[in-house]
């Protein structure tokens, strides 16, 4: 039987890598660090409230790099996880994608959806429950739901 | 089992737990960790689409979100953070001495992470109870004592909170879970079972999962306890 690729990939992984204490340790030392790291940002102003939140996550990406990296033992994982792992945070990557639908609703108004309504931050149902009457149509974009 | 896996003839050893449809040790092992990885990728979207959800919210009423928060206490999540990023490394160290087959260094090492994840749930219970003590739980009596919602427009202080119990809550289910099935493997080493003594990837396995729980956390905490004023 012709080896598979699985078990070609896996002729630099396999079972034998055993991480060394210094580089667990250390590790974990590291990820220590950034916690601190990402306390003391929170505590400053970058600029705006945007790139705050920017820093924020960029310091928890790469904390959440280093535990998938060296604790989950993907730096010594065949190409074949390796591929899965990224296509997997590569998908969530895209579901934020969903986002990009509010994001573009107030360039189509729909009765119920308005964004620039007072506590109705676009949501697709009407804020009183149950609705008092029904929802005006609005300009000639309205569309009928259901 | 293993006289079928004999049968092969491909030199690579009689392996007591090689399974019949496998080459060899390195194409069963690289079969379970991208078969845990799969499940690790349909919890990463499970958790995502809540993540989602927070982020679309907490941008529509960004203030609010802010001022919610104050109500979380800040020491309590550094603790656990603390805690959840040790058990990390003691779980990696656990996965170390079952390649080495250190019944010994496992089980003291499983035991640690067990400490470190009851002393989380310890200190979330803490959290909880104060929150529900102040009437932070969505629902009817929501906001009942306005003094603890820092400013914030009920509604949307109810919406925090409910995606707060909502994430933390599941995400405090996983680390209960993972206690359960450490507490299986560790019974396993206990009894030397060969299931964990001559392979050590269920060892692996169950430390996979475990990372993806402190993973989750690593994101959850910024987001939660550490927002910049908008």
């Amino acid at each position: 039987m012709a080896s598979t690729p699985l078990s070609s990939d896996s002729k630099h992984g396999g079972h034998s890598h055993v991480l060394s204490v210094p580089l667990l340790l250390g590790n974990m030392l590291w990820l220590m660090f950034l916690l601190i790291v990402t306390w003391w940002a929170s505590t400053q102003n970058f600029g705006n409230v945007i790139i705050n939140n920017v820093v924020a996550m960029l310091i928890a990406t790469v904390k959440a790099v280093f535990v998938i990296w060296i604790f989950m033992g993907v730096m010594h994982a065949s190409k074949l996880a390796k591929i899965w792992v990224v296509t997997g945070f590569g998908v969530l990557f895209l579901m934020f994608g969903i986002l990009g639908d509010y994001a573009t609703r107030q360039y189509e108004p729909v009765s119920g959806w308005e964004t620039n309504v007072p506590n109705n931050g676009g949501s697709a149902f009407p804020r009183e429950w149950p609705p008092q009457k029904k929802p005006e149509q609005v300009g000639e974009n309205f569309r009928p739901r259901g | 089992m293993a006289a079928i896996a004999s049968d092969h003839g491909h030199g690579h050893g009689h392996d007591e737990a090689l399974h019949h449809q496998f080459e060899d040790m390195e194409q069963q092992n690289d079969s379970y960790i991208v078969g845990m990885w799969t499940f690790l990728v349909t919890e990463v979207m499970f958790f995502g689409a809540l993540f989602l959800i927070y982020t679309l919210y907490r941008s529509m009423y960004q203030m609010d979100f802010f001022l919610a928060h104050e109500a979380l206490n800040v020491q309590m999540g550094m603790i656990n953070t603390f805690v959840l990023l040790f058990s990390s490394f003691t779980v990696a160290m656990s996965v170390r001495y079952a390649q080495l087959q250190k019944k010994w260094g496992v089980l003291s090492m499983l035991a640690i992470t067990q400490v470190c994840a009851g002393a989380f749930m310890v200190v979330k219970y803490f959290e909880y109870q104060e929150k529900f003590g102040h009437h932070l739980y969505p629902g009817p009596g929501f906001g009942s004592h306005p003094e603890y919602l820092h400013g914030a427009t009920p509604n949307f202080a109810q919406l925090y909170f409910g995606l707060y119990f909502g994430m933390t809550g599941l995400h405090g289910l996983h680390v209960l879970i993972g206690m359960i099935v450490i507490g299986y493997l560790m019974a396993k080493w206990w009894r030397n079972s060969p299931m964990v003594t001559k392979d050590y990837i269920p060892t692996e396995l169950v430390g996979l999962y475990w990372h993806f729980v402190d993973l989750v956390w690593i994101f959850l905490f910024p987001l939660m306890y550490l927002m910049p004023k908008p």
